[in-house]
């Protein structure tokens, strides 16, 4: 049993990288051989859009300029992973981000990490500032098809507080242990709090524009408001749930028939939009500086 | 006035993704008695597209729009008015078609009323 430690944080010592280091300790000690990885470490270049990898089954042009593939590939070798970034502006730290624009990779590389449990650790400053702190790290594990089993919030700000708390650090040895737990037994069953979502128990849930429907923005599964008791229900439909737009099934008739047929489209639009595109080229110098600056 | 053409692709997506209501010759025929328009169906179905239960297989990396696995509802109007009120009651129905190329075959005029009426109401957003 191996499990993976990220660490989306660039502070050498930092409370991310106790955190997960505690969680990680506490697998050890549940039997798993672990490992530890820190994504700020690499280049993951933006993705350019070309879609050579969906069209054309090609690699990414960044393969061998960046750490993207070489990150990824080494999360397959494991068989479970703890996922820690800290909570900046209302979300985590980018390089969750940069990583999740890459993973249209996946399109003609089918993720080899479905069905592998998976928990995310954010530490975090101020109590107020963590609205979106799950989104990046949930949207990148449901997209590689993992199941999250948990996610906890850790109120912890000086450089390594998390060293002398022993509240952040047995919140921490508590996801370890789940992680560990999960891939022994194969129980994935969600173990944190549980939000507003059946699927990635988020709390953020958009109103549509019908002011009528709801949908998690994550999921795309969509219900109905309520108030019982005083208190805000959502009900989404059960058959829905398996449904979710990270599940493998929709994902595939997701990329089979909205993705894929734009080939087509492409093709036949572009001999008319290369001619009417030429206004815009002549039109200020956007790139101007550019290479000075890098 | 020239006729005026609507085309709505529907690809077969999954329970969430798919329309809310199943779509009927009777839904269509009384939209096209109620807005003064023609509306047809027509379904297409890929040639390798498998379905086992629950899981469907198609090749479609290659294909033309038109030979994807679809529900294609085309609508005929000859005013703009008639052709607004049909594609608006089947974004109701149905929701507007996901994709860029989902009104692939509308005539150019046809297709700014069906992404106008997308901007009003598209049941995705």
């Amino acid at each position: 049993m191996k499990i993976l430690g990220i660490v989306g944080s660039c502070r050498k010592l930092g409370n991310t990288e106790i955190l997960v280091k505690e969680a990680l300790m506490a697998a050890q000690e549940q039997g798993a051989e672990v490992d530890i990885v820190r994504w700020t470490n690499y280049d993951i270049f933006p993705c350019e859009g070309d879609a050579v990898c969906m069209f054309l089954d090609k690699d990414c042009k960044h393969k061998d300029r960046d750490g993207h593939d070489y990150l990824l590939n080494m999360m397959y070798e494991f068989d479970g992973v703890v996922l820690g970034a800290p909570c900046y502006i209302l979300e985590v730290e980018a390089v969750i981000k940069q990583f999740i624009d890459r993973l249209f990779i996946l399109s003609s590389r089918p993720s080899k990490m479905v069905g592998k449990p998976a928990a995310i650790i954010v530490p975090y400053a101020t109590r107020g500032w963590t609205s979106y702190a799950f989104l990046q790290p949930t949207i990148v594990l449901h997209f590689l098809g993992m199941h999250v089993i948990d996610k906890q919030l850790i109120h912890i700000q000086a450089m390594s507080e998390t060293a002398g708390d022993p509240l952040a650090r047995e919140k921490a040895r508590r996801i370890g242990k789940e992680v560990a737990d999960a891939v022994r037994t194969g129980d994935h069953s969600y173990k944190g709090d549980p939000g507003i979502c059946p699927v990635c128990h988020e709390r953020n849930i958009r109103i549509m524009s019908d002011n009528q429907t709801v949908e998690c923005g994550i999921c795309a599964i969509r219900g109905r408001l309520s108030i019982v008791d005083g208190k805000i229900r959502a009900e989404f439909p059960q058959e829905q749930l398996k449904w979710h737009r990270f599940a493998p099934e929709s994902l595939y008739r997701h990329s089979t028939y909205e993705i894929k047929p734009s080939k087509d489209y492409f093709i036949r639009k572009w001999p008319a939009l290369k001619q009417q595109r030429g206004i815009y080229k002549e039109f200020l110098d956007i790139d101007r500086g550019a290479k000075e600056a890098r | 006035m020239e006729e005026l053409t609507a085309v709505l692709r529907y690809f077969p997506l999954d329970p969430v993704t798919n329309p809310p209501n199943p779509i009927l010759r009777d839904d269509l025929d009384r939209i096209a008695g109620e807005t003064g328009t023609t509306i047809t169906l027509a379904a297409v179905v890929g040639k390798s597209r498998t379905v086992e239960g629950e899981v469907i297989r198609e090749d479609t990396m290659n294909s033309a729009i038109e030979d994807v696995s679809q529900d294609v509802i085309t609508l005929t109007a000859k005013d703009e008015k008639a052709l607004t009120l049909a594609v608006r009651a089947l974004f109701k129905l149905y929701r507007a078609p996901r994709t860029v190329f989902g009104a692939w075959g509308s005539s150019p005029r046809g297709r700014e009323i069906v992404y106008r009426l997308c901007d009003e109401y598209d049941g995705w957003y």
